[in-house]
């Protein structure tokens, strides 16, 4: 028998984005309905992106429901806030954050003695539990 | 000879921790085909931060015609997707051609709308009415 050690954090590289993403998606806490599996997707795997992006290694995510919603937590050593930039119309970029602003119903940065967290909750309500809405 | 992952199952964490194991590279593709004196161009997959540097790429060369980005088989769009639709779109204004998406999925066109970017990108709801609108 061969015993794989799986490390917490994920290395700091674009597959990580959907290395945490997509278990995610495939939570008991996404509870299956698509749109929230989507949105949850999405605000898992922007801040995961951003971590990435300035060389950091993220915890891996893990969703977790609560009242209402599911909240995800995304953690790494970087201590920087992400800050929401205000993106050029037709720019390319600095959208993350602002998507997961917009699609969370709570969401915030939290420091921690190594690092940061970025914390984001999304409700469970009828536009994300839309079941039929893709088909 | 069999394989186990630590730490065992158990709740969502050591669920999440398993499944990290697996090959977890995006599915992606791209394709294009002409169409009508256009370019039709299938993506299928997820368009995230680590495929869209690929669409950018695989787009970069082909702006100087009209593009119709079909993106009836994208499933999953984050901002680094839209980036790259956004980029396409200025790029392809600046060689001369035109730069539209089309079919996109409930949640992608979701996206688009939240941050305006339908105002900004032509948006239709198949791939022949963007060769019509085109």
């Amino acid at each position: 028998m061969t015993t794989v050690a799986v490390s917490r954090w994920l290395p700091a590289e674009p597959a990580s984005v959907v290395r945490a993403r997509r278990p995610v998606g495939a939570s008991r806490a996404a509870r299956g309905a698509p749109a929230h599996v989507d949105g949850l997707a999405l605000i898992t795997g922007e801040p995961v992106a951003d971590a990435v992006r300035h060389a950091a290694s993220p915890r891996r995510p893990v969703p977790r429901q609560v009242p209402g919603g599911t909240l995800v937590e995304v953690c790494d050593e970087d201590p920087r806030h992400p800050v929401v930039q205000v993106a050029e119309p037709s720019g390319p970029r600095h959208r993350g954050v602002f998507v997961v602003e917009t699609l969370s119903s709570t969401q915030g940065v939290v420091p921690t003695t190594t690092g940061t967290c970025v914390r984001a909750e999304l409700a469970l309500d009828p536009r994300n539990t839309g079941g039929t809405e893709r088909t | 000879m069999g394989t186990s992952t630590t730490p065992p199952a158990g709740g969502d964490e050591a669920q999440l921790t398993a499944l990290g194991t697996h090959d977890v590279r995006p599915e992606f593709d791209v394709s294009h085909e002409e169409r009508d004196g256009r370019l039709v161009v299938h993506v299928v997959g997820e368009l995230d931060y680590h495929t869209a540097p690929r669409l950018q790429t695989y787009l970069s060369s082909r702006l100087d015609r009209p593009v119709v980005l079909d993106l009836e088989g994208v499933e999953f769009c984050d901002s680094s997707g839209l980036g790259c639709l956004v980029e396409a779109y200025k790029r392809a204004g600046a060689a001369g051609g035109r730069f539209s998406v089309a079919a996109p999925h409930p949640f992608v066109r979701r996206v688009l709308e939240l941050t305006q970017l339908d105002q900004i990108v032509p948006m239709f709801a198949t791939v022949p009415d963007a060769l019509r609108g085109s």
